[in-house]
C-alpha cells in the first residue's frame, strides 16, 4: 500500500529514476500557491508514478495564484494551495487587528480573486482545492478570533463558488494526522515560506491519491472477505449458527457489527462483494438468510466461492467470472496460512488482515475503504461497472417474485444466436478454456483449433449472446457439432455455459434450438456425453432431462444417443431465441 | 557512527538531492560548480541531511553549510559517537 516511510532522500533518488524509465501519457499537474511548495512535488511525483503514472510537476510562479491561471495549458490536474495566513504577507496576526470596514473588503477582495481563478480552471479536467485553514495558526485558541471567521466564511464561498471539476480537500485532516508540531516547518516558514514539512506532504499525498488513482482506473473494485473471524466472530462450523457473534450484545461481537456495517456502505457505494470461505456452502448460506443479527445479507454479496478448493484457485475465479485484473480485488482475511499463499501465488490482489487486536479492526477498515474511492463516475467507469450492476439489480428483481419461474419469465430472456461466426473465435476459445460446471466434456481448445473446425464442413459452432431486460450477458453459450461423413449421424463435442448465465434454463432452449436446426439439416440421430470432472457434477443428468437415453456408463463417463424424431424438448416459453446478424 | 558511514551518507543525500554522480562529489563541490544547487534546492539538502542524520540544524548553520567541508563540519558537531 502506501509507503509513508520512505525518507525524502530516497524519494528524490527513486523519483528521478522513475522519471527516466516512465513512458506513455504525461499527466501534467500545476500547483498554484502563495507559499513554498517545491518539496510537495517530488513527493507527488513520485508516488504517482510508483502506480505507473507519468506524472509531471510543475509549480506556477511565488504567490501569483490570479496570474497563474489564466496561463496554464495542457494541464491534467491543478492543485491549488492557497495559504490564508498569507493572502497578505502575516495576515493571520494583522487581521486581528483590522477593524470591521478593513477585514469586509479584504474579504471581499479575496472572494473576487477566487471566483476569477475558479473560472480561470474551468477547463481543466480536475482541481483539488485546499480548503483555507486557520489551523496551524490558532489551534490553541479557545475563542475564536477573525482569522478563524475569515477562514470559515471563505470556505463557505468556496463551496458555493467550486463547480463540477473542482475536489474541496479538507487539509486539516491531514494536519490531525501529522500533528500541527511536525505539519509546519517554523524555520523555512520565516525564512523562506516554506510552510509545510515534508511528513506533511507525504500524508497530503496519501490523502488525496486515491482521487487521482480513481482517475486513472485504479481504484479497487472488488471487495473479498473470508467469513469466520472475519465477517464475524467465531468458526459456524465449530461453534454453531448460535455460537458465531456479529451483535453489540457481546464485546467482540459489537467490532464485528460496525465491521458488517462499513461493508455494507461500501456494497452501497457500489464495490462489489464477494466470499471466499473455506466451509460449507449451506452453512454460510444460512447464516446470510437467516441469523437475526447478520447486517450483510445474500443480496449484497455479487460472488461467492463457499467449498474446500484453496483460496488462489478461488480468487483466479471470482477475477475470471467478474472479469476484472487480479490487481483490482481486496481480500480480507484472518489467517496467515491462507493470506501468505495468496500474498505468493497473486502479488497484484491487495491483501488485509484482520488484526490481533480485535478493536483496531474498525479503524482498519475505514482506512482500506480509501482503496475503493471513486472520484466519479466516467462512462468508462459505468460501462465496467454496469455488469455488476445489472447482476444486483437481477438479484434485487428476484426477491420481488414468489418462484423462479415468475422471476425469469418477468427478465425477458433473449438468445441471439451466432453460427459459425468468425468475429467470436476468440471468446470461443476462451470459453472452452475457463468453463468448469456447466461443461458437458470440458474439452479445451486454443483459437487456431476453432478456426478449424469453422472452416470445416464437418463441423458446425453455435454460440449464444444472452440477453435480459437489465442488459447484455455477452456470448456465454458454447456447442460444438460433429457430422459423420453422411451428415445423417452426428456428436455433440462439447456443450457449455457460463457461469453468469446458469439457472436461467437457457441451456434447454438453446438445446431446442440446436436440435431443431440439425433436423431441418436432414439429421436422424444425435449422441452426446457427460464426461465427469471434479467440478461438473451439476450437468451430470443434462442428457437425461433433455429426453436422451444412456448407450453406456462408466465411472468416468456416461455417453447417451437420441433419435431426433423423437425429441420434444423443454419448450421453454420465457426464454426467445434468434439467429444474429450475419449468420 | 563511524566517519565512513557519514561520508557516505552525505554523498548519498547530495546527489540524489542535487541529481549528479556520488563520484562526482568532492571537497570542491559547491553552489559555484553544482547548478541546480539553487536557493530552494538548498532547503531540500538540508531537511534531507537532518533526516539523515536525525539531527537539525539552525538558521546560522543552515547558510553555513555550502560546501562538502562545511556540511561535513556541521554534522560532526551533531552527530555523537564519531
Amino acid at each position: 500500500m502506501f509507503d509513508e516511510d520512505i525518507k525524502y532522500t530516497d524519494i528524490l533518488d527513486a523519483n528521478r529514476r522513475l522519471g527516466k524509465c516512465l513512458s506513455g501519457a504525461q499527466y501534467n499537474i500545476a500547483v498554484l500557491s502563495n507559499i513554498v511548495t517545491y518539496k510537495f512535488n517530488d513527493i507527488f511525483e513520485y508516488f504517482l508514478r510508483k502506480e505507473n503514472i507519468n506524472a509531471h510537476v510543475k509549480s506556477g510562479n511565488y504567490d501569483n495564484i490570479v496570474q497563474d491561471s489564466q496561463a496554464l495549458e495542457d494541464v491534467n490536474l491543478v492543485i491549488v494551495f492557497w495559504e490564508a495566513a498569507n493572502f497578505v504577507e502575516g495576515l493571520h496576526y494583522m487581521v486581528n487587528v483590522m477593524d470591521q470596514e478593513q477585514t469586509e473588503e479584504l474579504e471581499g477582495k479575496i472572494k473576487t480573486d477566487i471566483s476569477f481563478v475558479l473560472e480561470n480552471l474551468k477547463k481543466v479536467p480536475l482541481v483539488i482545492f485546499n480548503r483555507f485553514s486557520p489551523l496551524l495558526f490558532n489551534y490553541q485558541n479557545i475563542r475564536q478570533n477573525k482569522f478563524d471567521r475569515l477562514c470559515e466564511n471563505l470556505n463557505r464561498y468556496l463551496e458555493a463558488a467550486a463547480l463540477e471539476n473542482v475536489k474541496l480537500v479538507d487539509i486539516n485532516k491531514v494536519i490531525t494526522q501529522v500533528s500541527v508540531k511536525k505539519s509546519i516547518d517554523e524555520r523555512f516558514y520565516y525564512s523562506s515560506k516554506a510552510l509545510y514539512s515534508v511528513e506533511f506532504y507525504k500524508c497530503y499525498t496519501a490523502y488525496i491519491r486515491r482521487a487521482i488513482l480513481s482517475v486513472h482506473g485504479k481504484s479497487k473494485k472488488v471487495f473479498v472477505f473470508d467469513c469466520d473471524d472475519t465477517l464475524w466472530k467465531g468458526i459456524v462450523a465449530e461453534d454453531g449458527f448460535d455460537g458465531i457473534e456479529m451483535s453489540r450484545k457481546t464485546k467482540d461481537g459489537a467490532i464485528f457489527e460496525e465491521i458488517q456495517y462499513q461493508v455494507l456502505k461500501l456494497c452501497k457505494q457500489g464495490v462489489i462483494l464477494g466470499l471466499c470461505s473455506k466451509n460449507n456452502p449451506s452453512d454460510i448460506d444460512e447464516v446470510f438468510a437467516r441469523h437475526p443479527d447478520m447486517v450483510l445479507r445474500k443480496e449484497h454479496i455479487t460472488i461467492k466461492k463457499v467449498n474446500w478448493n484453496d483460496k488462489v484457485s478461488n480468487l483466479k475465479e471470482i477475477a475470471n467470472e467478474l472479469n476484472v485484473a487480479f490487481d483490482s480485488l481486496v481480500f480480507i482475511d484472518d489467517s496467515d496460512f491462507d493470506l501468505n499463499f495468496v500474498k505468493a501465488q497473486l502479488p497484484q490482489v491487495t491483501v488485509l488482515k484482520v488484526p490481533e487486536k480485535l478493536y483496531e479492526y474498525p479503524s482498519m477498515l475505514r482506512k482500506c475503504a480509501e482503496l475503493f474511492f471513486a472520484l466519479s463516475e466516467s462512462d468508462e467507469d459505468i460501462r465496467r461497472t454496469a455488469l455488476y450492476r445489472q447482476q444486483q439489480e437481477r438479484e434485487h428483481a428476484k426477491s420481488k417474485y414468489s418462484n423462479l419461474e415468475e422471476y425469469l419469465e418477468s427478465l425477458k430472456l433473449r438468445l441471439i444466436i451466432h453460427v459459425d461466426a468468425r468475429t467470436i473465435v476468440p471468446r470461443i476459445a476462451q470459453m472452452t478454456q475457463k468453463t468448469n460446471q456447466f461443461n458437458l466434456t470440458t474439452k479445451r481448445y486454443t483459437e487456431s483449433e476453432i478456426n478449424k473446425f469453422v472452416e470445416n464442413d464437418g463441423y458446425k459452432i453455435f454460440a449464444f449472446d444472452a440477453h435480459d431486460k437489465f442488459g447484455c450477458y455477452g456470448i456465454t453459450g458454447l456447442c460444438i457439432v460433429h457430422f459423420e461423413n453422411n451428415k445423417k449421424k452426428c456428436y455433440i463435442d462439447s456443450f457449455l455455459m457460463s457461469c453468469r448465465v446458469i439457472g436461467r434454463n437457457l441451456e434447454f432452449s438453446f438445446f431446442d434450438f440446436i436440435v431443431s436446426t440439425l433436423k431441418a439439416a436432414g439429421v436422424e440421430e444425435i449422441e452426446g456425453r457427460y464426461v465427469k470432472t471434479i467440478k461438473n457434477s451439476q450437468v451430470s443428468d443434462f442428457y437425461d432431462k433433455v429426453g436422451f437415453q444412456v448407450v453406456r456408463s462408466s465411472e468416468k463417463e456416461k455417453v447417451y444417443r437420441l433419435e431426433i424424431s423423437r425429441y420434444r424438448g423443454k419448450k421453454v416459453t420465457y426464454v426467445q431465441t434468434e439467429y444474429g446478424k450475419g449468420n | 557512527m563511524c566517519k565512513q558511514n557519514m561520508e557516505k551518507g552525505i554523498k548519498k543525500v547530495m546527489s540524489a538531492v542535487f541529481g549528479i554522480d556520488e563520484s562526482a562529489i568532492d571537497e570542491a563541490t559547491s553552489p559555484d560548480i553544482i547548478e541546480t544547487w539553487d536557493s530552494l534546492r538548498h532547503m531540500t539538502l538540508i531537511i534531507a541531511l537532518e533526516e539523515e542524520f536525525s539531527i537539525q540544524f539552525d538558521d546560522a548553520e543552515i547558510a553555513e553549510m555550502i560546501n562538502l567541508q562545511r556540511i561535513r563540519t556541521a554534522i560532526e558537531k551533531k552527530v555523537s559517537n564519531i
